[in-house]
């Protein structure tokens, strides 16, 4: 919106009433929510837990002191004034909108529709041919240009019909009359009402003259609209990923367990997590109960340093399994899909024909359904039928032929045996991320100026001193990305144990994983402040190792940008 | 260096480059080429040993003076491979020898050989300090007492074009023939599975929503984060 360059001395009437109107629904707003907050707690609103009163009396006083600081402002004549005024009606009027369409049941309408969506794919059918039939248009322009073809106008209506008629078999009249239905009830007209006086209070002080009046800027204009442009996703971030984020951080402190009001415990869930006892074991074969306290700790490992040891007991036993077990994986499966993906990367740069056949192969497996990729290899890894095994029998043969001599086929059961249960976990994760970090370093690849091997080669260096002394250094950035990116991917593995192994856990615990620890915690023990604990725990240990990859990035790369 | 020597190497690293990289490939795209191909199996081939990339199906004919077709195997026929249909299996034969000449066997079915001396009366030898039971085992027209060395179960196999040629041979260790059939049914069956209509229509619902959801121009869209 354009201000004009001239400000008028003097108020129209209009504006002024407007103005006046303005301050006097400041007022009746603070009231409104002033009103709200204290229904809450006054019992009259259906809220359980202490959280939810808390969260939405502060919300309502929030908005009720916003709004008298906004009626002031506005009868000062300050643009402060007109920012808060919009930005609470504007909330308001999100929020009322949000709540008709609730009320008209359209949110789960969507459930409705997946039923008689496939009713109308056939008519998407007729939309489609008419859009092809416009395409065609496209490709085979006629001479004169001045009029529109009878064959686009055709196109045109066979898409309007095609989606009319999807709308008529899906059942968009009936959904659309039910809607009305639902909206008649009170609470809905209320709602409707609620977006008309908002949007009517958001038109009045966005129109230019009351923007004049409360002497705006250009700055200011550009302000509103930015923040208007950036409000849907913002909003959406604070509700759908900002608000379940605090919401698990204050789970993690109370003992909530999805069905009953969850009561405050403070750091218990942390301290249980943390709960961890080293004692010294005078003989290697020393009994865990001789040394800790078996009523409250488990053994979790011991470390044998000659004939003494030292013995790892915890509270929590399955946590520090499934911390080591994830510190393992990442330790193996990073590595493993980082190194061959820079090998390829490198062989791929190559300007021969054919690279982009490769390219595409590679990034197969990470466009692929991990569950479906699970299910795959869980027949790969099959003991006596699988792939792999046979590939491995055939290798034997092979080499004992060759050398006449008698390696022992393994049989390895790669998924029930303890061993190998997370090593079979550690290929396939290693497998589908790797074509995803060939790419990405190729990107990386092609920022590297040639001029840079050209004066390398010009000064007589080989292949492999260009590759440490060029390649590597400047694709630093890119390795950092690569690294970091499928560190923390690799921190929250739970799709390919979940699915590869029966039970999850795997043999002997051997491939429980955090992820999977806190998923058992809160979705079938229901034990939710425990498992969100679990999650804060993990939060923290990714952020670390991220913190420290970034230090170290820091100190290593010179040439980043 | 020389321009031939330069030239050599040129062609001996693009072969390493093919090399590495086709090598990779094949590491990626197998497990989808055994997915692809086991989709058009028949349910006893994906659980065969060793595994095969290629579906096959067992092949049956029909044999006069049978009513049901039957599978084909191959066997040994006097040092000749053939194919040979399998009429009858789990039929018991005993393997017998002369009680003082261990290795020459023979085999017979349990059901024609009768003990020596009668079922009530039945005479033994003793072989490694060891009593066993001799048989009246029909060699060529002559009668020869032996003893039981082993029990397996045969299949008699028939020549298709002439029934009257029989071999019995363990049905286990015989290689079934097979050729090569694609089953595309399997996806008929997919699709006709409870609820697989409501599954595509939820998923590509789902995809629908998430695409609008998300989209943005094409100019400004980003690289896609690593899911």
């Amino acid at each position: 919106m354009t201000l004009p360059l001239t400000f008028p001395s003097q108020l129209d009437n209009r504006t002024s009433l407007m103005l006046r109107l303005h301050v006097i629904w400041r007022i009746l707003f603070a009231v409104l929510a002033l009103a709200g907050a204290v229904m809450i707690w006054a019992g009259w609103v259906a809220l359980s837990a202490l959280w939810q009163k808390i969260l939405l009396s502060a919300l309502f006083l929030l908005a009720s002191i916003l709004s008298l600081i906004g009626a002031i402002q506005i009868s000062r004549r300050n643009h402060a004034g007109r920012m808060i005024s919009l930005t609470l009606d504007y909330l308001a009027f999100v929020a009322c909108a949000v709540l008709a369409l609730n009320t008209g049941e359209i949110f789960i309408g969507i459930d409705f529709l997946a039923e008689t969506f496939g009713r109308g794919i056939p008519y998407l059918g007729i939309v489609l041919a008419g859009f092809l039939l416009g395409a065609v248009e496209n490709y085979y322009p006629q001479k004169n240009q001045t009029s529109e073809s009878s064959v686009r106008v055709v196109s045109r209506w066979i898409i309007v019909g095609g989606f009319a008629l999807f709308f008529w078999q899906v059942g968009a009249v009936s959904g659309l009359l039910y809607f009305l239905e639902k909206l008649s009830q009170p609470i809905g007209i209320v709602s409707i009402a609620g977006v008309l006086v908002f949007g009517i209070m958001l038109w009045s002080m966005m129109r230019p003259k009351t923007a004049m009046a409360l002497n705006a800027k250009t700055n200011h204009e550009q302000m509103i609209n930015g923040w208007l442009f950036l409000s849907p996703n913002l909003l959406g971030f604070l509700i759908f990923f900002a608000g379940p984020l605090i919401l698990s951080f204050y789970f993690s402190f109370t003992d909530s367990d999805a069905f009953n009001t969850p009561n405050w415990v403070g750091f218990e869930n942390y301290a249980r997590i943390l709960n961890i006892r080293l004692a010294w074991l005078s003989s290697p074969g020393q009994l865990a109960r001789e040394v800790v306290d078996i009523k409250t700790y488990d053994e979790v490992g011991r470390l044998i340093l000659g004939n003494r040891g030292i013995l790892f007991a915890a509270a929590d036993k399955f946590f520090w399994l499934a911390l080591r077990n994830t510190l393992t994986f990442v330790l193996f499966a990073v590595p493993l899909s980082v190194a061959p993906a820079l090998l390829l990367s490198n062989v791929l740069n190559s300007k021969l024909p054919g690279m982009k056949f490769y390219r595409a192969v590679y990034f197969m497996p990470s466009i692929a359904a991990v569950v479906g990729i699970s299910l795959v290899w869980q027949w790969l890894y099959n003991a006596t039928i699988g792939y792999i095994n046979y590939f491995i029998t055939l290798g034997i043969e092979f080499w004992n032929n060759l050398f006449n001599v008698a390696v022992v086929d393994p049989k390895i059961q790669w998924v029930s045996d303890e061993k190998t249960a997370l090593l079979a976990v550690i290929l396939i994760a290693a497998w589908q991320t790797m074509g995803f970090n060939t790419v990405l370093f190729l990107a990386g690849l092609q920022n590297i100026p040639g001029e840079l091997y050209e004066a390398a080669t010009v000064d007589g260096a080989g292949p492999w001193a260009k590759f440490w002394g060029i390649t590597l250094p400047l694709l630093a950035p890119t390795t950092f990305y690569v690294v970091s990116t499928t560190t923390i991917a690799a921190m929250q593995v739970f799709e390919q144990v979940f699915i590869l192994m029966n039970p999850p856990e795997g043999p002997n615990n051997s491939t429980i994983t955090l992820v999977l620890y806190l998923y058992r915690n809160g979705f079938q023990n229901f034990k939710q402040g425990y498992a969100s604990a679990i999650a804060w725990v993990l939060f923290i240990v990714i952020f670390g190792l991220t913190l420290v990859q970034f230090q170290r990035q820091r100190r290593s790369s010179i040439y980043e940008g | 260096m020389n321009t031939q020597s330069y030239r050599l190497r040129q062609v001996l690293m693009n072969f390493a480059v093919y090399f590495v990289l086709t090598f990779f490939a094949l590491v990626m795209i197998f497990p989808f080429l055994y997915m692809l191909t086991t989709s058009f199996k028949i349910p006893s081939d994906t659980f065969r040993y060793p595994p095969r990339m290629l579906p096959r199906d067992p092949v049956e004919v029909t044999v006069d003076g049978y009513e049901e077709s039957l599978p084909l195997y191959y066997v040994d026929v006097d040092g000749q491979q053939k194919q040979y249909a399998l009429a009858e299996s789990n039929i018991k034969v005993g393997v017998y020898a002369p009680p003082d000449h261990l290795e020459s066997t023979v085999e017979r079915y349990l059901t024609e050989v009768k003990p020596t001396g009668g079922a009530m009366n039945p005479q033994t030898v003793i072989i490694d300090g060891e009593e066993q039971k001799l048989f009246d085992v029909n060699v060529d027209g002559q009668i020869i007492p032996m003893v039981l060395v082993s029990q397996t179960t045969v299949g008699e196999f028939i020549d298709p074009q002439n029934a009257e040629n029989k071999v019995y041979r363990n049905v286990r260790l015989s290689e079934p023939v097979e050729n090569v059939r694609w089953h595309p049914e399997n996806y008929r069956e997919v699709i006709e599975l409870n609820n697989m209509s409501r599954a595509l229509t939820n998923t590509a619902l789902v995809t629908i929503l998430v695409v609008l959801g998300n989209w943005q121009p094409p100019s400004s869209a980003a690289m896609p984060s690593p899911a």
